[in-house]
């Protein structure tokens, strides 16, 4: 069974986040973590964190756009587990995040946004991928893949009988 | 004629629910996950307090204990340990050995904050590390720099001074903090202290703060040029 077009569409542009995120740690990274990130330990750590965002960003872009429901389901797992850890280091670090105005707010906003924005849409996403999983085979639509393999037995099948 | 890859199955009503449609179901079960996620963000963020961080600086292998006389120390009693407190969610460890916080054109009062590093026999220790950090004066931590943070060693007899501004109030996630000098402490022979200080130059500040340990509530008191001058001394249980 195909999963849901909303299904591609969360994978696909947290996906296209995740890229951006990683092409941001190399091209500008003080955007995102100021000056500070010209020092050469942190230039380390944003270096990692921006080939491993990379990363998993292709992959989910490429689920997004071929993947059937059991690669989509791989990726948003793994995706889930980035959302499940990032507030809590956001939050771990809270200070960095309020620099100025040391009231927390920007480090909450962005946690509350990780959760919303990625979290919900995820857990979602995974439940109806798990429940496209559990279906009976051959009790609705095919995968592409395997609508391809029907189409091409059919002949064959055919032939045989008669 | 109807292509068969992109015929949709019927669905009638004795079939069981189109599995890709959402239900009431999956939205109780992202709500549940929204708050998991919450409740680990903060359980990762409460960590903090549950396992601070310890000191990273150097303490030399025995201390080295000189007796003298003790100066009064309003806000703990002869062998009263100082009260822990909590951390707060800005400490840096590894700051710079400094004992004079001030930056120059700083807008704050100036504040002289001393007093002693004592066991709990009263003998003062020499060697102690004291690790401050404060919000400047305009109620804001310095999270990228050392601007406000530095640790430093005491006397061989125990004493320490630093020279600072007037720490001020600020709002840390909507809750009002009243204003407060951070400070971890530890000597050689004893276990690490993490505790705030506040000052009593602001009676209707420190009511309005719902949890404040008063045994940490210093005298503040007016000094040579308009500035203010504290006294606390702190005492640390021996471990060996």
């Amino acid at each position: 069974m195909t999963p849901p077009r909303w299904s591609r569409a969360v994978v696909g542009l947290l996906g296209a986040v995740v890229v951006a995120l990683g092409v941001l740690c190399f091209a500008a990274p003080t955007a995102l973590f100021g000056p500070d990130s010209y020092r050469i330990p942190v230039r380390v750590s944003i270096g990692l964190l921006g080939a491993v965002a990379g990363g998993l960003g292709v992959a989910a872009l490429l689920a997004a756009a071929t993947g059937t429901s059991d690669t989509l389901r791989t990726v948003s797992s793994a995706l889930l587990v980035v959302t499940t850890i990032a507030p809590g280091v956001v939050l771990y670090n809270i200070g960095y995040f309020d620099t100025v105005a040391t009231s927390g707010v920007r480090a909450l906003s962005l946690s509350v946004g990780i959760v919303l924005g990625a979290g919900v849409p995820l857990i979602l996403n995974l439940r109806v991928l798990h429940r496209i999983r559990s279906q009976p085979a051959g009790s609705m639509e095919q995968e592409p893949a395997l609508r391809h393999a029907d189409e091409v037995d059919q002949p064959v099948r055919e032939a045989h009988r008669s | 004629m109807t292509d068969p890859t992109t015929r949709q199955p019927a669905i009638g009503p004795g079939d069981p629910p189109d599995p890709r449609r959402l239900n009431r179901r999956d939205a109780l079960v992202a709500g549940g996950g929204a708050l998991g996620l919450f409740a680990v963000g903060f359980g990762v963020f409460g960590s903090k307090f549950v396992f601070p961080h310890p000191l990273v600086y150097p303490l030399a292998d025995s201390a080295t204990a000189q007796p003298g006389p003790l100066s009064a120390t309003p806000t703990s009693g002869d062998d009263d340990e100082t009260n822990e407190y909590e951390e707060g969610p800005f400490y840096a460890p590894n700051t710079p050995e400094k004992t004079d916080f001030r930056v120059p054109g700083h807008r704050g009062r100036d504040l002289l904050l001393r007093g002693r590093v004592l066991d709990t026999a009263g003998v003062g220790l020499a060697g102690a590390v004291l690790d401050f950090w404060q919000a400047n004066e305009d109620g804001a931590y310095d999270n990228v720099g050392y601007s406000y943070r530095g640790h430093q060693y005491t006397r061989p007899d125990g004493s320490y001074e630093l020279r600072t501004v007037v720490p001020v109030p600020y709002t840390f996630a909507g809750f009002w903090r009243f204003p407060h000098i951070h400070v971890k402490v530890q000597g050689p022979p004893t276990r690490l202290l993490t505790t705030q200080l506040f000052f009593d130059n602001d009676p209707n500040g420190y009511a309005r703060n719902v949890n404040i340990d008063r045994s940490l509530l210093t005298a503040m008191r007016s000094g040579p040029g308009g500035s203010a001058e504290v006294t606390f001394d702190f005492v640390l249980p021996r471990t060996r």
